[in-house]
């Protein structure tokens, strides 16, 4: 594994998406190391450094992160609308990867600065082809901006 | 007066005899003595002097008393005609005249005879308070011998009489005194207000009647406004319960928001999961599952994804009764054109052939649910057909009026009439999902969709085979 790929967050609370998840981005070859929290805090903490996060060697600035909209503590609106306040961390890319389709979900999250909207997928499949795409474009074609924390520098 | 009348005259016409006596004496003697000096001539004169003398006082005389007879014979007629006067008047008068002395009636005239009912004789014989009704007896009574003893002036009052018939009347009095025969009697004049007295009760009461009456209408009317407000008052409340089922069908409404929300995050979660591992197992572990291990593990994922088919099409149709489908001008050959795409690989895989007969108009729809209801049309008519048939699919319109119809028909299995209706219905189906797999939402989908949109769907009966499904828009805005 090369350490020095950039780091993909996963924000999702479901330990069977997390497996699936994990699966498919073995499965598809997709080299960047994963980071896994379960609830809206964690993310905030991870985002910003807080407590055990402070360890950027360990748990570095994600490339990307991966946001479900259901989430405990902090739901991912919540998470994002926080994210887009930050000076630094505003750049950062975000997937929403829900389980909802519902229009008010999917404007909600765009207007608050989502840069992509993906559904679930029922059948693994389908979650394959998405995790494959997700690599291809997010981390290959993709130009990625500079994200520097606040207090990180 | 008489007196005085009688003595003046005498005494002018003696004083005027001795006046004219001396003058002529003394003129007379004067003459004789200083004109005449012839004593025989003298007496002559003398003797005819006494002689004019007596000639002229008698015709002094007699001149002075017929002038005065004739003045008091004047005087005498004046008095006559006044009489005359008096009792005709008294006579035709319309006024009852009473003349009492401490209330003994010393006359009365035709009219107090008529008033009354008593003969004049009869009358002449009573006191004038007999005729009075005894509750103003005593007040006449007081009035009358009071203004006699010259206490009080004229007076004018109002009081009730009883006829010798005994029929009540209303009299207004004037009352005052007057000289009668050389003293000083009391005098009432009167006349009948009974008709006046009737009319003035008939008035009083119906003024009584009419305050009755206002009395009466104002209850009414009191009566009505309190109705008035208490029907308000109701109408009030069934506004407010109107408001309050309002709310609740909001508080309903926002609760199966909340319900579907969490049933397409949380429903769809396990599904992943059985579907994931399952496949997980298949791709893991086939070594070491036997062909009947197999076949579970597939049914396993089959099932799976049945359901989540099942929830997609359930949350598209409870979103269709949620969300606000504001119609705008659409093309419809876009719509369907779009609706091919989506079914593309289904399209592909059965073989089907779909052509448009003529030109699509334009409509007044909600874009994206008008290509999942043709979509679900289309679909509908790829996946009915007997087995080893492709499925030939034909689209057209027709403009009715105001209104777009758009016709689908197929080559397909039909539709039995008798289940025309059914098939709208969610959760409706015709056949086990062994031979036309579905989850009976997609034609519940078309119904309802096209209703939030202001249109219709229906299928027409088709002689052969296939059916005719069709669905109207509206073509403007305009009615």
């Amino acid at each position: 594994m090369n350490v020095s790929l950039p780091t993909l967050l996963l924000v999702e609370d479901d330990a069977n998406d997390v497996m699936l998840f994990r699966r498919a981005k073995d499965k598809s070859n997709l080299h960047n190391p994963l980071q896994v929290v379960v609830d809206g805090e964690m993310a905030v903490a991870y985002l910003s450094g807080q407590g055990q996060y402070a360890d950027r060697s360990r748990y570095p600035l994600p490339a990307l992160m991966l946001l479900d909209l259901k989430l405990p503590r902090k739901s991912g609106l919540e998470v994002l609308a926080w994210l887009r306040e930050q000076p630094g961390l505003l750049r950062l890319p975000v997937v929403v990867l829900t389980s909802s389709k519902e229009s008010t979900d999917v404007g909600h999250a765009y207007d608050l600065g989502a840069n992509s909207y993906l559904v679930k997928p029922v059948g693994f499949d389908t979650l394959l082809e998405m995790v494959k795409a997700l690599g291809m474009y997010w981390f290959i074609l993709n130009e990625k901006p500079d994200i520097q924390a606040v207090g990180d520098s | 007066m008489a007196h005085g009348a009688m003595i003046y005259p005498t005494r002018r016409i003696v004083l005027l005899y001795l006046l004219l006596c001396s003058i002529w004496i003394f003129l007379s003697d004067q003459f004789l003595l200083h004109y005449i000096s012839d004593p025989i001539f003298t007496e002559h004169l003398e003797t005819l002097r006494e002689w004019t003398l007596i000639v002229a006082s008698t015709l002094v005389l007699f001149f002075l008393m017929r002038r005065e007879n004739i003045v008091a014979q004047r005087a005498n007629e004046i008095l006559a005609e006044r009489e005359r006067n008096f009792r005709t008047l008294t006579e035709t008068i319309a006024t009852a005249i009473f003349l009492h002395r401490g209330g003994r009636l010393c006359f009365v005239n035709p009219k107090a005879v008529a008033y009354s009912g008593y003969t004049q004789e009869e009358l002449l014989t009573m006191d004038l308070w007999q005729l009075v009704v005894p509750e103003h007896q005593e007040i006449v009574k007081e009035h009358a011998l009071a203004r006699q003893k010259g206490i009080s002036g004229a007076a004018r009052y109002e009081f009730k009489i009883i006829t010798k018939q005994g029929e009540h009347r209303w009299l207004e009095v004037t009352a005052d005194s007057i000289e009668f025969e050389g003293t000083s009697v009391g005098l009432a004049t009167a006349y009948d207000i009974t008709q006046r007295k009737l009319a003035e009760q008939q008035i009083n009461l119906l003024n009584a009647e009419l305050e009755h009456r206002v009395v009466e209408r104002t209850t009414e009317l009191e009566t009505a406004n309190s109705r008035l407000i208490s029907s308000q008052a109701s109408i009030g409340k069934l506004n407010k319960e109107l408001q309050q089922r309002a709310e609740d069908l909001q508080a309903s409404v926002e609760e199966m928001q909340a319900f579907s929300y969490s049933v397409s995050h949380d429903l769809r979660a396990p599904l992943r999961a059985i579907q994931g591992f399952t496949q997980a197992l298949q791709e893991d572990y086939a070594s070491q599952l036997d062909p009947a291990g197999q076949d579970f593990a597939q049914r396993i994922v089959t099932a799976a994804n049945r359901m989540d088919i099942l929830i997609q099409n359930l949350l598209a149709y409870s979103q269709l009764s949620r969300s606000e489908l504001n119609p705008n001008p659409v093309s419809l050959a876009k719509i369907v054109a779009d609706a091919i795409a989506q079914l593309q690989s289904q399209i592909a895989e059965r073989q089907a052939h779909i052509s448009i007969i003529g030109s699509l108009p334009d409509a007044l729809g909600h874009y994206q649910t008008l290509v999942q209801v043709i979509a679900n049309l289309l679909s509908n008519a790829i996946k009915f057909v007997a087995p080893g048939t492709s499925p030939l699919i034909q689209i057209s319109a027709e403009i009715l009026e105001n209104r777009v119809r758009l016709y689908v028909d197929d080559n397909g299995i039909g539709i039995p009439t008798e289940h025309a209706e059914r098939i709208f219905k969610v959760f409706e189906r015709l056949h086990g999902s062994e031979t036309y797999p579905g989850t009976g939402i997609g034609l519940a989908i078309v119904r309802k969709g096209m209703k939030r949109m202001g249109g219709r769907a229906g299928i027409l009966a088709k002689e052969n085979c296939g059916s005719r499904f069709w669905i109207e828009l509206p073509l403007t805005r305009e009615v």
